[in-house]
């Protein structure tokens, strides 16, 4: 009885820590969220490891036995959202709201609560490149240009996603396109800037968070996480480069 | 040199804002978001004259994390969702690309000041979280006691 009680709650934590680590939770929160919602239950032995793509779980029940549980958690796009959801769950749990039941029930809601819609996504893009090609020295017209390719980027990287696409492949092809994109654009307008226009198309695809996730990583002793998501970045922006250093060669072939 | 600024608070703002909304922070928290990111870049902008890239950037990062460990108090949510996207105008991922870039354009003479010039950025970036972060959440606390009278 009390055996499967445990197991529940190993359950529950598991997939709290699982749901964390993939929107883009830094390795810390995890292990502490997993420690505390196990404690809140009754499990005051709760060890944790995690990785950037991996957590390793056991607890230690009253009659001495030990239930384990790993989760691969592969590295997929951050979905704060969730993060806060999550954590607003947790901090409640603490607060003795909610019974196992009831967390685990609203646990499984947060894991399928959805993503923001292509149309946001979009008109994110839009913005985003538009904003930063006028911040890294771009004139108010090339962050105009740079919007329309912000979308195409976008529409591209979401059909990419659902053909699945691996996602080195996916930055090349974006690159690419924004390249091609800022090529064009600046041919047909005269007076726009091509490295403004391709620079702001192309912070879209950036590895920004997982550098960031990496360094807070680090500061924290996760160095193994923190070099994990350290390559990530620097692959990323290799497979950016190619991306574009392959249409500049054809570009300047033709 | 104000105006620009200004200018370029908004700007920063909306960028912010607009990446916010791609990493799905609550629909609630995107305004906070993008004060944080626009405050970051006027730092960061305002003192890369008189002061060079790096120490700004260090100030800057200081500035974003204090505020969004404020805001994270406040506003009741993880200090991640306001603190990656007002880093994201700071952090240098342009610059590992451009480094990617240039060690493919075979111009290492660039490659290798526009890798230091990362390097130096990333352990700023790194210093400045650091710093903030080190200080007990309790400090942060006296702020949620204030909202709840207030």
């Amino acid at each position: 009885m009390g055996n499967d009680h445990g197991r529940r709650v190993l359950d529950l934590v598991a997939m709290m820590g699982e749901e964390l680590l993939r929107n883009g939770a830094e390795i810390a929160r995890v292990q502490d969220t997993m420690r505390i919602v196990g404690k809140a239950f009754g499990k005051e032995d709760v060890d944790v490891f995690a990785i950037s793509n991996g957590i390793f779980v056991t607890m230690h029940h009253e009659d001495q036995t030990r239930c384990t549980q790993i989760k691969h958690v592969p590295l997929a796009t951050p979905n704060f959202g969730r993060v806060a959801m999550i954590n607003q769950l947790s901090r409640e749990i603490c607060e003795g709201k909610w019974t196992l039941e009831a967390a685990s029930e609203r646990m499984k809601e947060i894991a399928a609560a959805p993503g923001v819609s292509l149309a946001w996504q979009m008109a994110a893009c839009a913005v985003g490149g538009g904003c930063f090609c006028y911040l890294f020295g771009g004139s108010f017209f090339d962050a105009l240009a740079t919007a329309p390719v912000g979308v195409l980027l976008c529409l591209l990287q979401y059909m990419m996603g659902r053909a699945k696409i691996s996602k080195m492949m996916q930055t090349i092809f974006g690159s690419m396109l924004v390249t091609l994109c800022g090529i064009g654009i600046a041919g047909l307008l005269a007076g726009l800037h091509v490295d403004s226009v391709i620079i702001g198309g192309l912070v879209i695809l950036v590895p920004g968070v997982p550098l960031t996730t990496s360094i807070r990583d680090f500061f924290n002793g996760d160095y193994l996480s923190g070099t994990v998501r350290l390559i990530d970045a620097l692959l990323v922006a290799v497979c950016m480069a190619i991306g574009v250093g392959v249409i500049y060669r054809l570009t300047a072939l033709l | 040199m104000l105006w620009t600024l200004i200018i370029e608070f908004w700007v920063a703002f909306f960028a912010t804002g607009a990446f916010s909304v791609l990493f799905s922070v609550p629909r609630r928290q995107w305004f906070f978001a993008g004060l944080t990111g626009g405050a970051g870049w006027v730092f960061y902008r305002g003192l890369t004259g008189p002061s060079g890239i790096v120490a700004a950037t260090f100030i800057a990062v200081v500035a974003v994390t204090l505020m969004a460990r404020c805001l994270a108090v406040v506003r009741r949510s993880p200090v991640t969702i306001f603190l990656v996207p007002g880093i994201f105008p700071l952090v240098p991922g342009v610059g590992i690309y451009y480094t990617s870039y240039y060690i493919i354009m075979n111009d290492f003479a660039m490659a290798s000041a526009r890798g230091v010039e990362t390097i130096k950025v990333a352990v700023a970036i790194t210093l400045g979280i650091m710093c903030v972060l080190l200080i007990p959440q309790s400090v942060f606390m006296l702020l949620e006691r204030r909202t709840k009278k207030g």
